[in-house]
């Protein structure tokens, strides 16, 4: 085997791994061992210094991520509150773990961000909006509907789309009625994570999702922001211009399995050093360590007024408008509601902002007759949370002011009796034909805009009149 | 596979310990090629079908040329290139362009290999060195293993027949080339992997370079627009200038000193100073084999300024038969006719800026006008070029912006600490004179490369794709 050091460094007249300013020793053998020594220096002590930080950054994100995980199965627990039944006590869990119920009620999916199921006050095992209105419904009737909870923290609309296009084009179907929290912070934003972006990947969804933007080039905003959802640029392909998963121009993908699954495997193994199994934790304990000192230089506190930029803003209306006309054209039965606003002042959220998307999403339901409910004044103010003075985890840098976003567990009673006083019968009368119709059969023909032949509006004490919603505020 | 997989990270030195078991010569070469070609195979065996095609029809025109250095030899050579970037590279686009049902469904069905331009290029230019009698005599696999040679098959650098060859046959790594092989491509993978990636998808969904021109429908302000083009072409910068600097590393591995791509083009203070710094292989192709051909045709000075703008507008078709690409080219062509005429001027009048001025004003004028350029190269279509250019001419729309404020900082962080670097640098060089800043610097340089590891590990949770690879 030849050598790598074929030519010596006074051969080649390099000078190789010298550093300046070290005199070389006199004799021949010290002289080989400073030189392999010095050469070794620098790739040994980083492979090392690697190493050792590596195992430490994943320790420490280990203990951070199992504390956590620690405090939400707590919150799994359901407490023996007062009043609930085992019935009742049963039916919450089923909201939590809707794959162990089965699917023979009509599927109620409950959309929102952490508003849905956050509650900062609450003793382990405290019920959130979602199971409080499983509760309320099932005592009116106890096989009509099951609700399934499609929130989660930040969720935008475009999430909301995807999450409502997956549950619906499931087998069996998980979506008959849509119910939907909407909060202005969700405007604000579209990126859309990329774990619900998979969501998009299986193909009945894909195909959904490419058939329902086709059908509705009037929101073209909208279109644009699902298009790299729908057609992801394949890494590694090599084709991303001309092969955007048209079925027949697949060559090079068959080849290119064997290469993947060669890596995947690879990829497995390196999970084994810690430092790679715990990569996706190390870069979110990144950003949340980014936010707190971005809050600490900044002087950011919760109630720092939020800009909400015009663009996105639209284009999330676009979105919501897009998820209403796959909803109806699938007979999915739609209820908005405009989620809790604490009203006290300053605020992160601006009246004018507040104004401007209420009469924005109030037209909207108006157009295509879907119910909107107005909850912006349901909490009041000694119902909402605060940060605690020790808070920690994502909210650390907001410890001990006001939270302008989650509300008490009484709250989310509070809600979930409102939504039942103004749409519950609505949401009974509707599980009547669904469950008649086996689930998942109710396909529609067209996902294109829906006619004007809708009902007429519905007319309720807390939906918004389209004049009013501006002077709420 | 991919350079950033860690199939790569393990096929190298697999290579490089076989490789020290051949003997320099004709059993390395056979063991590289065999390496190459089992590397390129990974993307597609259709897609090395193509390579080997055009590698042994090209080696027989390069014979076939050598017989008789003919003008009309040389176009059978460029015909067969051509058509077969034609076929390769623009019909699938064109084709997608028209829809199905224009063209027969084999030709529909044509998708582009990857790294085609490339070493159609280098096959192109060994054709142009033999039109030229230059000492050429490759055998057919040493010419198959230029063609195909690993680390640059995929996207350059676009390299020259003469250069490798005597490399493929004596080439023989140093302790030096080994040491520095790996530091770049430690640095290449950290500017692709954390720089370009943070760049170009931001560190949260709905940030980054791609969620701002591709998301963002409309409705961009002049602060807006700016980032973008200064994000994007950073994010171009770090993505491409990473891959050279892996794939030269790679190569430095083996001994072989492959041409450089990239020397801070961001520095420079002309444009034709930019050209000689960015993507220097495929520039430097395109002045040796277009452009001098093509200005001394005539001796007219607008000739000549055609002959510039022709050869700047073919740089940017050789990206993709698109509009925003050819008008990226016409305008950088433009641009350096304009500077052209501007040194003329000051030659005539002989009136000059004070030095200090000329270069700030020089770079000013360069990066700004640069970094405007990449909006047209970027943007999905023309009519969003002009959206985002009319932006900025709104000067009203000045006042906010619609970008994530996290975005918006991080792209000036970014670009700020690519000129304190780049400042750092220079300064580096004038410290080496100093022994103890020196040794100081030595010791210290395993913290840093253990920061770039331990940040290269954390963000490949993301699956990174090189741009050059589309083209």
């Amino acid at each position: 085997m030849a050598s790598p050091e074929v030519r010596t460094p006074k051969e080649t007249g390099e000078v190789t791994g010298k550093v300046p300013g070290i005199s070389t020793p006199a004799s021949a053998s010290s002289q080989t061992w400073l030189l392999v020594l010095r050469r070794a220096y620098v790739p040994v002590l980083a492979v090392l210094l690697t190493v050792l930080v590596g195992n430490w950054l994943a320790a420490v994100t280990e203990r951070n991520v199992e504390e956590k995980t620690e405090q939400l199965n707590e919150r799994e627990a359901i407490a023996s509150i007062p009043g609930l039944s085992p019935a009742d006590v049963a039916e919450t869990q089923a909201v939590l773990h809707p794959a162990a119920a089965p699917v023979k009620r009509t599927q109620l999916l409950y959309l929102g961000d952490s508003q849905v199921f956050s509650r900062p006050d609450a003793p382990p095992g405290a019920l959130n909006t979602a199971q409080w209105l499983q509760v309320l419904l099932s005592r009116q009737d106890d096989q009509a509907v099951r609700v399934r909870i499609g929130a989660s923290p930040g969720t935008d609309i475009p999430e909301m789309l995807l999450k409502t296009v997956a549950a619906t084009e499931q087998q069996p179907r998980q979506a008959d009625i849509i119910v939907a929290d909407i909060a202005l912070a969700e405007l604000r934003d579209l990126g859309v994570r990329s774990e619900i972006a998979s969501l998009a990947g299986a193909p009945e969804v894909n195909s959904a999702l490419r058939s329902l933007i086709a059908a509705n080039p009037d929101l073209a905003d909208a279109d644009k922001t699902l298009g790299p959802v729908v057609d992801p640029q394949e890494p590694d392909s090599g084709e991303q211009k001309t092969d955007q998963s048209s079925s027949g121009k697949t060559s090079g993908k068959v080849e290119e399995r064997l290469a993947d699954r060669m890596e995947d495997a690879l990829q497995r193994k390196a999970e084994g050093w810690s430092l790679f199994a715990q990569r996706e934790n190390l870069v979110a304990l990144g950003l949340l360590r980014y936010a707190q000192w971005e809050h600490r230089l900044l002087h950011i506190t919760s109630d720092t007024r939020i800009p909400t930029p015009t663009a996105p803003y639209r284009t999330n209306l676009q979105v919501l408008d897009l998820l209403i006309r796959y909803a109806q054209s699938h007979n999915i039965h739609v209820i908005l509601f405009f989620g809790p606003v604490r009203d006290r002042q300053p605020n992160p959220d601006a009246p004018s902002d507040l104004a401007r998307m209420h009469r924005d999403v109030t037209a909207l339901c108006e157009r295509h007759s879907v119910t909107c409910l107005d909850y912006s004044h349901a909490v009041p103010e000694a119902l909402w949370a605060d940060y605690s003075a020790n808070q920690r985890g994502a909210f650390a840098m907001m410890a001990g002011q006001h939270d302008f976003y989650h509300y008490t567990e009484e709250a989310h009673k509070t809600l979930a009796e409102k939504i039942v006083g103004d749409a519950g019968a609505e949401i009974l009368l509707w599980s009547g034909p669904a469950k008649s119709n086996p689930a998942g059969s109710n396909r529609a023909r067209s996902t294109q805009a829906p006619p004007a032949q809708r009902r007429p509006p519905q007319t309720r004490s807390n939906q918004l009149p389209v004049n009013q919603a501006g002077g709420q505020q | 596979m991919n350079l950033l997989s860690l199939s790569y990270l393990l096929f190298v030195p697999l290579v490089w310990v076989l490789s020290r078991i051949v003997r320099p010569g004709k059993g390395r070469q056979l063991l590289w090629l065999a390496a190459s070609y089992f590397f390129y195979a990974t993307w597609s065996l259709k897609f090395l079908c193509v390579l080997i095609v055009s590698s042994l029809v090209n080696y027989a025109l390069g014979i076939y040329l050598r017989r008789n250095p003919s003008a009309g030899r040389l176009w059978v050579g460029i015909g067969f290139n051509v058509f077969l970037l034609g076929i390769f590279k623009y019909l699938p686009v064109w084709s997608a362009h028209l829809g199905p049902g224009h063209l027969p469904t084999f030709l529909e069905n044509v998708i582009l290999p990857v790294g085609v331009s490339f070493w159609t290029f280098e096959a192109l230019s060994y054709l142009f060195d033999v039109y030229r009698e230059e000492e050429l005599d490759p055998s057919l696999t040493e010419f198959c293993l230029y063609l195909a040679f690993w680390p640059t098959v995929l996207s350059g650098p676009v390299c020259r027949l003469p250069e490798l060859l005597p490399q493929f046959r004596n080439a023989e790594p140093v302790w030096d080339d080994i040491r520095e092989g790996a530091r770049r491509i430690i640095l290449g993978l950290f500017m692709k992997t954390v720089l370009s990636q943070m760049l170009g998808a931001g560190m949260r969904p709905g940030e980054g370079v791609d969620f701002g021109f591709n998301q963002i429908a409309r409705g961009w302000t002049g602060v807006d627009v700016w980032i973008l083009a200064l994000g994007f072409a950073f994010q171009m910068y770090f993505d491409f200038a990473g891959y050279s600097n892996i794939v030269i590393g790679t190569a430095q591995l083996f001994g072989i000193r492959l041409r450089e791509n990239f020397r801070d083009p961001f520095l420079s203070t002309s444009p034709a100073e930019f050209w000689t710094r960015w993507h220097m292989s495929l520039s430097s192709w395109i002045r040796d084999y277009v452009f001098m051909p093509l200005a001394t045709w005539r001796p007219a000075v607008w000739w000549r300024h055609a002959s510039l703008v022709i050869a700047m507008m073919l740089f940017g078709f050789w990206h993709g038969a698109d509009w925003t690409y050819i008008i990226w080219g016409a305008l950088q062509g433009l641009f350096l006719v304009a500077h052209r005429q501007y040194q003329q001027l000051e030659r005539r009048t002989n009136v000059r800026l004070p030095a200090l001025v000329a270069t700030y004003a020089g770079w000013a004028v360069t990066f700004c006008f640069m970094l405007l350029s990449w909006v047209v190269f970027r943007a999905n279509d023309l009519a969003q070029a002009r959206t985002m250019f009319g932006a900025l001419v709104h000067f009203s729309s000045y006042k906010h912006f619609v970008l994530p404020r996290n975005f918006v900082l991080m792209t000036i962080v970014i670009a700020v600490l690519y000129f304190v670097v780049a400042g750092l640098r220079k300064l580096a060089e004038n410290v080496k004179q100093v022994p103890f800043l020196s040794r100081l610097g030595w010791a210290l340089s395993p913290v840093v490369y253990s920061f770039a590891m331990l940040s290269i590990v954390i963000m490949s949770i993301h699956k990174a794709v090189f741009v050059y690879l589309q083209f």
